[in-house]
């Protein structure tokens, strides 16, 4: 009796040391967390409940400033900059998240199964990553753009045919590193086939850099997103995403600069929340990694 | 007079809120020329201490003296609490000082000590230089008497040389040779032998011994290994839990130890020394039959290169026996190991297994050397025993944890131990993980790659006497792999002994130790070391210059010509074939019938060497 309870103060004693640590760590992620939640529901409820409409142009009230009624002010053809800022945040984080997701899962296959089975596999697959990784990024999206229009589809699909391949390296590595451990053999003596090796010991122990990676992708999109559209090759009008927004503000920025201001700002807070939240958990891993 | 005075020296770590105290209240004084040892095992304090001397200790480290003194000098380090920025800087700069040019440290991997990018010559040299005002010939010429002073002949073609391009033991003498290169009048040695292999530890031994007589140097002489203490120190200090526990000359410390903990630690030490139970071997469980692994690079450019890891093993283990493998780091051990398991599939031979769990993937099971990489940090204890279960029986869900509880149990854990991480266990309880793990299949034959070598020698009898209480309840046989000869004798009733990727000698353990036939074997048993400092001396101390390197001559000769004192002309032109006399094999050119004579049927075989 007297036993058992003694072992349940260590198990208390385990995990409470643990909390305490999940909660001083993370002070950088929870703010990440809180700025990106609040953009995020920016971001959906704003173009759905505002009485106007991202494309509605308007001549009366056009170049306004800030009024209770347009809070971000209105364009040069009186379309509402507050509905368009946060319609164009949609589109950023929808490119954000979903070259993550797509970039993430091809990354995590393709590494896994490079460096899983090594070899001529490896070495073929490796160096086919390295043929696509070899043309910039940029013109890949460029050129789907010109082929399949100029959309949210095409420049996720543009982003992802390279974006993987530093995931797929960082997977690779971790993925040959860990398999030569004990651990890894000694589930290969209990049965364990390829499938399961992977899944049970060698991601979960591989964790760490992945998760950090796949957060710090999500702004690098937004960013290419943005970078495009203001270039010109983004969305087209008269959608608009955050890069488009501060493009078509440049004409006037010497006349209305807070027609720039608005996008720009919510850009970089969206940006900085990401970055956060990625660095939140880099500094997780590494306090889970040495404790 | 005292060359090195400690006087109340406390260490301790600050994590977070907890404080832990590594060293507490440890005086000790070493006079010129003294060889002292420090044992205890690991955790104990006895590194911790060295480098409190030395100021070579973390930040995190609370360092609390009354007083250092070297050689009637004061270099006690200063509070860091109380003590003010200029105190701090002064004694920095008095160490800086000390360090190299009256203290050096030999560590224990050399590896890791010097640099990989360097040759051995400028590392010397510029070690010589940072001490001492000469031009860069007179440092050469320095640094080319120090290597002949360690042991390295040719030393001007080493000194060109990368660490790399030598053996582990050539290593630890450039390390050895740097650190006297300013004549320090005292050496701190921590652990400078047990990245070694036995052989080699011997003459490392030796060479600090040497050393000592020559050069006069003091030397302290950190180890957790007592045979090691017994053959080359004077003077003994044991450290228990940060504390110092005992002192004394090493007759005092082997025959009267007075601590209860000094005895503990010897009578463990002296356990190893006893065989083991007579065990009856059932009929064969295993046959190796003349396996052999290959290894080719893949080269682009160059011609593939052919490396055999094994060549030509044969051995047989039969039910309920303990079969020992012993050999160096890099012999083949554990590659024949994986074969048999099968995570390798030989490259001749074959492997014939006759147990009845045939219709398993993996029917040997395998406890593994590591018990910190042998378990995936990221399950339970309770996941990673069941993980055999599912993926193998089709056991249920009570059934599973039945068999897992009795495991537990049977390794001397408790069912609430399995909702843990492997975190929370030491390194004695995530072996019995492991070993849990091996059984849980119930396998007849377990491979036991070098179990306890990472373990220290309390936990490492208890390990292994977990495993014999373990073959005397279930009938299984082991393979039992070490390097080290005390544990091999310890536990197995035969054994063999490999060299180079082929097997030298086999037959019963009582006899090999007793009585060795093959040189190589006779070479491995006259390094291993024996807690007894009467015995340790008297064996007779031949200072080897320096170790070759293993070369396998491919497929021609002896592999063990190039070192063997006994070695003939046809030792290197011809592979010897195996001599079989009532029990025990040899692969030695010395036992065969052109040399020894043919003999009768009843004339019996002896020793050759």
């Amino acid at each position: 009796m007297s036993k058992s309870k003694n072992t349940d103060k260590k198990i208390k004693g385990h995990l409470g040391k643990h909390r305490i640590r999940l909660s001083g760590v993370n002070r950088l992620f929870w703010a990440g967390l809180v700025l990106l939640t609040i953009l995020m529901l920016l971001a959906v409820l704003v173009p759905a409940f505002s009485p106007y409409s991202h494309t509605k142009q308007s001549a009366d009230i056009q170049n306004a400033v800030s009024t209770l009624s347009h809070p971000f002010g209105t364009d040069k053809f009186g379309r509402d900059i507050f509905v368009r800022v946060w319609y164009g945040t949609r589109i950023s984080l929808t490119v954000g998240m979903g070259s993550a997701l797509i970039c993430g899962m091809i990354g995590i296959l393709y590494g896994s199964i490079a460096g899983y089975w090594g070899g001529k596999t490896d070495l073929l697959m490796m160096r086919a990553a390295d043929v696509i990784d070899a043309i910039p990024s940029l013109l890949y999206v460029i050129l789907i753009m010109l082929v399949m229009g100029a959309n949210v589809g095409s420049i996720l699909f543009g982003i992802c045919i390279s974006g993987w391949i530093d995931l797929a390296r960082i997977v690779r590595g971790e993925v040959q590193r860990l398999k030569m451990r004990e651990f890894s053999m000694a589930a290969r003596l209990a049965g364990a086939g390829a499938g399961r090796i992977l899944w049970r010991h060698l991601l979960p122990n591989a964790a760490g850099p992945i998760i950090v990676n796949l957060t710090f992708m999500i702004p690098k999109a937004i960013f290419t997103e943005a970078f495009l559209s203001f270039v010109g090759v983004g969305i087209s009008a008269p959608n608009a995403s955050l890069g488009t927004l501060i493009q078509d503000a440049r004409s006037q920025m010497q006349v209305y600069p807070f027609q720039m201001l608005y996008p720009i700002l919510v850009l970089c807070i969206l940006i900085f929340s990401m970055n956060l939240i990625g660095a939140g958990l880099e500094h997780y891993m590494r306090q889970m990694e040495e404790g | 007079m005292s060359l090195l005075r400690v006087e109340d020296l406390s260490v301790q770590f600050h994590d977070k809120d907890r404080r832990q105290e590594a060293v507490s209240h440890l005086s000790f004084e070493v006079c010129p020329g003294e060889i002292v040892g420090i044992v205890g095992e690991s955790g104990s304090g006895k590194s911790t201490g060295m480098h409190a001397v030395l100021g070579l200790l973390p930040e995190k480290a609370e360092v609390a003296c009354e007083r250092i003194l070297l050689d009637q000098r004061e270099i006690t380090p200063p509070d860091l609490k109380l003590a003010d920025r200029k105190a701090v800087k002064a004694y920095e700069r008095t160490m800086e000082a000390v360090r190299g040019n009256e203290i050096a440290m030999v560590f224990q991997d050399p590896l890791t000590y010097l640099n990989p990018t360097v040759k051995i010559g400028r590392q010397i040299t510029e070690t010589i230089r940072a001490h001492k005002k000469c031009s860069q010939k007179e440092a050469l010429e320095h640094a080319e008497e120090l290597l002949d002073l360690v042991g390295i002949r040719k030393a001007s073609q080493r000194m060109r040389q990368y660490p790399f391009e030598l053996s582990g033991g050539m290593r630890q003498r450039v390390v050895i040779a740097i650190a006297l290169a300013c004549e320090p009048k005292l050496l701190i040695a921590d652990e400078p032998t047990t990245a070694l292999d036995v052989t080699v530890q011997g003459q490392i031994l030796e060479l600090f011994k040497k050393i000592s007589q020559e050069m006069g140097t003091a030397i302290l002489f950190v180890s957790h290994d007592l045979g090691v203490i017994a053959s080359l120190c004077r003077r003994v200090l044991v450290m228990q839990a940060g504390k110092l526990v005992e002192e004394g000359t090493v007759e005092d410390i082997f025959y009267e130890p007075r601590h209860p903990y000094t005895r503990k630690l010897l009578a463990q030490a002296s356990k190893l020394q006893k065989l083991p139970e007579n065990v009856k071997a059932g009929e064969p469980l295993l046959r190796i039959e003349h396996v052999s692994k290959f290894y080719t690079d893949i080269g682009y450019w160059k011609k593939q290169e052919k490396t055999e890891a094994v060549l030509d093993v044969s051995l047989q283990i039969g039910r309920g026996e303990t079969y020992g493998l012993v050999g160096e780091s890099g012999c083949g051990k554990s590659t024949l190991a994986k074969m048999v398991t099968g995570l390798l599939k030989p490259t001749a031979g074959r492997i014939v297994y006759e147990g009845e769990k045939k219709r398993l993937k993996y029917p040997i099971q395998m406890v593994f050397q590591d018990p910190y990489a042998s378990l995936n940090p990221r399950m339970t204890i309770g996941d990673i025993l069941e993980e055999p279960l599912l993926l193998n029986t089709e056991d249920s869900k009570e059934e599973r944890l039945r068999k897992i509880e009795e495991l537990l149990k049977l390794v001397g854990l408790t069912l609430e131990d399995a909702q843990k991480y492997p975190r929370a266990f030491s390194g004695g309880q995530r072996q019995r993980i492991g070993i849990a793990r091996a059984l849980i299949l119930e396998p007849e034959l377990l491979i036991c790659d070098e179990p306890v070598s990472a373990l220290d020698v309390s936990i490492q009898e208890q390990i292994l006497s977990l495993l014999e209480n373990i073959q005397k309840e279930r009938g299984i046989s082991y393979l039992f792999i070490s390097h080290d000869l005390n544990v091999v004798k310890r536990i197995s009733r035969k054994m063999g002994v490999m060299y180079a990727g082929s097997l030298v000698e086999t037959g019963s353990t009582k006899e090999i130790y007793s009585d060795p036939w093959h040189p190589y074997t006779k070479a491995l048993l006259s390094a291993v070391l024996v807690p007894d400092p009467w015995k340790a001396r008297r064996k007779k101390g031949v200072l080897h210059t320096e170790e070759k390197k293993v070369e396998v001559p491919l497929g021609r000769g002896c592999p063990f010509a190039p070192r063997c004192g006994y070695a003939m002309a046809c030792c290197f032109t011809g592979r010897p074939d195996w001599y079989q006399f009532e029990g025990r094999k040899i692969a030695c050119f010395l036992y065969s019938e052109e040399h020894a004579g043919r003999r009768s049927g009843s004339m019996k075989m002896t020793s050759q060497i």
